[in-house]
């Protein structure tokens, strides 16, 4: 049941991003990312600003995220600036699980829909939200 | 002056006998010719025309072309005369081609193979394998170095974990096998294998930066079954099992990512391991004590180490480990296994990832000289030759930010140097850099690449447990020199320094050249003798390949992989020298030069 449930999310998500698809996720030419907090506006998270959540999905996130998009979320690792800069993720929250259960492999980000419940995304964006810079929207 | 056919009329004895010499001739040619293939014989003994193998030989690993057409005398007039872009630009093009009888074997990434004709560039196959997407988005290592050649196949290790052989002629996948459960360990493969025999096929698979098992695995090149396996973290060996704390040999990494050199006086190959896993441990000064407390307390044998293999049996002959429960990502698999004669004694050097070069009787591995080509290191004084001890050795202090040169990248990098038996001078880029570590608690915490914590379920994720940024070495700026040195003594022939750091694979020829391609984009052809540059043409972009020389018909010919990537490639460029290579961007192309 748990696993059909992932699937049917996957195939939600995997619309989602197919009708984003025309959205450019690209930076400006050497764009250089104010890294000044924001008060974050309305999220769709129902797990945002919950406080075990955040935690929770800072542990999920320094598992399994922070090899690419690094220790500050900011997309850099010693493996370069290739991540997206999570701080100012700005398409919303359905966009940002969308694109976490069903990846990006020609940008090397994995599908992760196999192995993170629904509830601990939720709980990866509830830490992100907490990283936001200006320009970022978990509101969708 | 008159042709000799219209001096006089031939008799028909006379034609008869004249058109048979010319068909022997001919015949002869062809023997020839057919000779000059990728037999096991001709992999083993290089004709000179061709590049056999990663290093061109796989009995050697000098980089050197015995070709002498393009000279310094007529350097100046070397144009390009063909180009080729595969259209895979990620992480650039990293890859040494190999060449045999005029045809072009070059890898691209993750695993992609190209046969090209190696006089115009015409594209004859390519292997572009169905992979599975998920792995190798997962994978640090979606790149493929390089390729081995021999019996007519063609040999490479995928980033997914599997080995496949192709057929010389039209790329047809022969044998395929799953060696490495990439979908469970993220490991695989992405250096070249080398072709020992007909018999045997050695490759290593990566995973120094995951919590697997490496290991190097003895092949049948016909059938891709598996002969023998090396474990690097010592399974079935309670001399290498001491050496661990608690069962951390299990995830203790290690592998071998860069091909061997093949030893077949003595029947072994001599290759370098991998760091063990975690990169960095918290231990401290106890760490080389498998009592203490840490992730993989102990000397962790064979990680980080040269090791000697029987052909045979895979069994180790010998081991020298390069940096003792390596503190510092000091992997032995970067740098080539130089085979050396010296007035009879016969020698192995291996430019270390620590800073070293490493001179080892070869039959036995007993160090005879360990001399740093590094000038800025800290890690250790120095290795005592008599007492076989690294001395002084820094421990990096849990949460405490500490300067560590060379940095994780290292001193050399992956890419190789070359040995020229005219000048009787080994050639190397050499890096002066240096890092900021600070090792993450036990318990883990934000200071921290990679997993924060040892992950193997559902798969294998990397896990370093320290966080680290590159900076300058004391009192001058980060910066590579190319030293030119009696391999041997260690003394030092000339030097030419480098404010950006190259990173490709150095060529010599028997044309008293030196071959080198800088990060800006320019391939330069320097006095082997005396350093002195002769020749630059910039290819527009930087270098990350193996620069090789070959003929076709009896023209010679200087090939150069071309493109940003890599990781030291984006470190280089996408970091540290951001100022002067603006808007750094990946790239790929292979572009040949010859004479007009």
């Amino acid at each position: 049941m748990r696993a059909r449930l992932y699937i049917r999310w996957a195939l939600v998500c995997a619309a989602s991003l197919a009708m984003l698809g025309a959205l450019s996720l690209g930076e400006p030419l050497n764009a250089v990312a104010q890294a000044q907090p924001t008060t974050l506006g309305p999220s769709s998270n129902p797990l945002s600003g919950n406080p075990e959540a955040i935690e929770q999905g800072r542990k999920l996130y320094f598992t399994w995220c922070v090899q690419c998009h690094g220790p500050k979320a900011d997309g850099r690792s010693r493996f370069g600036e290739y991540a997206k800069d999570l701080r100012q993720f700005s398409l919303g929250y359905s966009v940002f699980f969308a694109t976490v259960v069903a990846g990006r492999p020609a940008k090397k980000m994995p599908p992760w829909g196999e192995y993170l419940s629904p509830e601990d995304i939720q709980r990866i964006g509830a830490y992100l939200e907490t990283l936001a810079i200006a320009g970022a929207n978990w509101k969708d | 002056m008159q042709r000799w056919w219209n001096q006089r009329r031939l008799t028909s004895i006379e034609q008869v006998g004249r058109v048979t010499i010319l068909l022997v001739i001919a015949m002869l040619f062809t023997v020839s010719a057919a000779l000059a293939d990728s037999s096991a014989d001709n992999i083993k003994n290089c004709p000179d025309q061709n590049w056999c193998a990663y290093h061109r030989t796989t009995n050697s690993a000098w980089r050197y072309s015995p070709l002498n057409q393009i000279n310094p005398q007529n350097i100046k007039q070397l144009r390009p005369v063909w180009m080729f872009q595969p259209g895979e630009v990620q992480m650039g093009l990293q890859s040494t081609p190999l060449v045999i009888d005029g045809m072009m074997y070059v890898s691209t990434n993750p695993s992609t193979v190209w046969k090209l004709n190696a006089a115009t560039g015409e594209r004859i196959w390519a292997y572009v394998p169905k992979m599975n997407d998920v792995v190798v988005a997962r994978t640090l290592f979606s790149h493929a170095r390089g390729l081995a050649i021999g019996d007519g196949r063609v040999y490479m290790g995928l980033a997914d974990g599997r080995v496949v052989a192709l057929d010389e002629k039209d790329g047809t996948v022969i044998w395929e096998k799953q060696l490495v459960e990439s979908k469970k360990d993220t490991a695989g493969f992405s250096g070249s294998g080398t072709f020992v025999s007909s018999d045997l096929l050695v490759i290593g698979q990566n995973g120094g930066e995951y919590p697997v098992e490496g290991r190097v695995f003895g092949l049948n090149p016909k059938t891709g079954e598996v002969k023998w396996t090396f474990y690097t973290t010592g399974r079935d060996d309670p001399q290498a099992l001491a050496t661990w704390g608690g069962d951390s040999w299990k995830y203790g990494g290690g592998g071998s990512w860069q091909p061997g050199t093949v030893d077949y006086e003595n029947n072994q190959i001599l290759l370098g391991t991998g760091n063990p896993n975690p990169d960095y441990d918290y231990c401290g000064d106890k760490c080389m004590d498998a009592n203490a407390k840490g992730w993989r307390p102990g000397l962790n044998l064979y990680t980080s180490s040269t090791v000697a293999l029987d052909l045979n049996t895979g069994k180790l002959n010998w081991y020298f480990q390069e940096a003792p429960s390596d503190p510092y990502d000091y992997d032995a698999s970067p740098g080539e296994y130089v085979l050396l004669d010296d007035g009879g004694r016969k020698l192995v050097l291996h430019p270390g990832k620590n800073g070293f070069n490493h001179v080892h009787d070869r039959k036995t591995g007993r160090p005879l000289a360990v001399y740093p080509d590094m000038k800025n290191y800290n890690w250790t004084s120095g290795f005592n030759i008599e007492t076989r001890q690294w001395e002084n050795m820094l421990w990096p202090k849990v949460g405490e930010k500490t300067l560590v040169c060379p940095a994780i990248d290292g001193g050399h990098s992956w890419n190789a140097g070359t040995y020229n038996p005219q000048t009787k001078l080994f050639y190397r880029v050499v890096n002066e850099w240096c890092m900021f570590l600070t090792v993450n608690p036990p318990e883990g915490g934000k200071v921290t690449e990679g997993a924060e914590t040892r992950v193997t379920e559902p798969f294998a994720q990397s896990f370093f447990n320290a966080e680290w940024m590159s900076t300058d070495p004391p009192n001058e700026k980060t910066h590579a020199r190319l030293t030119a040195r009696d391999p041997i003594t260690g003394k030092l022939a000339w030097e030419k320094r480098y404010d950006v750091l190259p990173h490709s694979a150095l060529l010599s020829t028997a044309g008293g050249l030196l071959f080198n391609a800088t990060y800006e984009g320019f391939v330069e052809a320097l006095d082997a003798k005396t350093g002195e540059v002769l020749w630059r043409f910039n290819n527009g972009s930087g270098h990350n390949g193996g620069i090789i020389s070959y003929a076709v018909d009896g023209k010679q010919y200087i090939a150069v992989p071309t493109g940003h990537g890599s990781y030291v490639g984006r470190l280089i460029g996408g970091t540290l020298f951001k100022d002067k290579l603006v808007n750094y961007k990946e790239s790929s192309m292979v572009v040949v030069f010859a004479l007009p």
